[in-house]
């Protein structure tokens, strides 16, 4: 899920990182500061998460929390996502740091697909959080699986697909988990994102 | 809120662990003539059939040898030359990792076995990243939440000022 570098063009990689400062200010700015502890503590989360991993079909794939940031933060997921990616990179070598945009922009998308899917009113809640948790991964891996399909780098979208369905799936369950404990616990803390 | 927010983080961490690292991690063994290298996602098991590539020292981007992981992750080279050879693995998947082995005069001449782990390419030298993974996290953590204490600071006292101004 995390692109490394060296295997997109870095014409392209710098493009993205200059995206992601715009979309950074866009969607950081004017944050208030009742919203930072939020963020604070999803973006320690986010940056954990990738440390959940496990072995599928010979490859490693991991956690991501983007459809559930998406959840809780709406548009500031954002933000959230390029900072946790950014220290991912730095302190774990997870994904390079000249694609931390590119990064940014595959799983920023992820959670803002998440976020739309939550705002969907007329769906049962517990099938709006399964669907933005699977959809947060599934759509990250998906832009990503394009991104090599158009380098010409790896080994082929559908694998890509594949592997990364099951990971949604398990991301989709924990989301719903998640959402429902914070339903009995504090129930405002869902109001945010709607 | 903050119980929310504990058991998330307690959920993550917890399941996390220590020594649960995602990217790819290379091992070499010396043993004269060959060096041999072990390709694992940290606690996750090998790199099956990742493409490698390898480098000797000083010839640029020229490739000494392109080969891949066997199902164990493991590949070999017979080095010709003293020097720093950079390694790059690739798994196909997005998972990529540029390391480096230091071969010694001494490697050509005598039959030891060597056990060493990857170097980072061109320095040669020991890092932050040869800190344990649970340290790492930690300062990772301590960060961020450092930067987002700053930030609330900030703002809080934004707010104070614009609201002794009105006063």
């Amino acid at each position: 899920m995390h692109i490394a570098d060296g295997i997109i063009a870095t014409e392209v990689c710098i493009a993205a990182d200059a995206i992601s400062l715009g979309a950074l200010y866009a969607f950081g700015k004017k944050t208030e500061s009742g919203d930072i502890p939020r963020m604070g503590f999803m973006g320690a989360a986010l940056f954990v998460a990738s440390l959940i991993h496990f072995p599928i079909a010979g490859t490693s794939i991991h956690l991501g929390l983007y459809g559930l940031a998406g959840i809780l933060l709406g548009i500031r997921a954002f933000p959230v996502i390029f900072v946790a990616l950014l220290f991912q990179s730095l302190i774990f070598q997870h994904g390079g740091l000249l694609t931390v945009g590119l990064n940014a922009i595959n799983m920023g998308a992820g959670a803002m697909a998440g976020w739309l899917v939550w705002k969907a009113g007329s769906i049962p809640e517990s099938i709006r959080a399964f669907s933005a948790g699977f959809i947060g991964i599934l759509l990250a891996a998906f832009l990503m699986a394009m991104e090599f399909q158009i380098t010409g780098y790896g080994r082929g979208a559908f694998f890509i697909a594949y592997i990364y369905s099951i990971a949604a799936a398990v991301e989709g369950v924990l989301t719903l988990t998640i959402i429902n404990f914070f339903k009995r616990a504090k129930p405002d803390i869902l109001e945010y994102g709607k | 809120m903050m119980n929310g927010v504990i058991f998330l983080t307690s959920l993550v961490i917890g399941i996390a662990g220590p020594g649960l690292e995602h990217g790819i991690e290379v091992d070499f063994v010396k043993r004269a003539p060959s060096v041999i290298a072990t390709c694992s996602y940290s606690g996750s098991g090998p790199v099956k059939n990742a493409e490698v590539l390898v480098y000797s020292p000083g010839e640029g981007d020229d490739e000494y040898q392109k080969g891949g992981t066997d199902v164990n992750g493991v590949f070999a080279f017979v080095p010709d030359a003293p020097g720093q050879w950079k390694i790059v693995v690739d798994d196909g998947h997005g998972h990529r990792k540029e390391t480096a082995v230091t071969v010694t005069e001494e490697f050509f001449l005598s039959e030891e076995t060597a056990q060493v782990p990857g170097e980072d390419a061109g320095t040669g030298e020991i890092g932050f990243t040869d800190l344990p993974l649970w340290l790492r996290a930690i300062w990772g953590l301590t960060l961020i939440f450092g930067i987002a204490c700053l930030l609330y600071l900030l703002k809080v006292r934004k707010l104070i000022q614009s609201g002794n101004d009105r006063a």
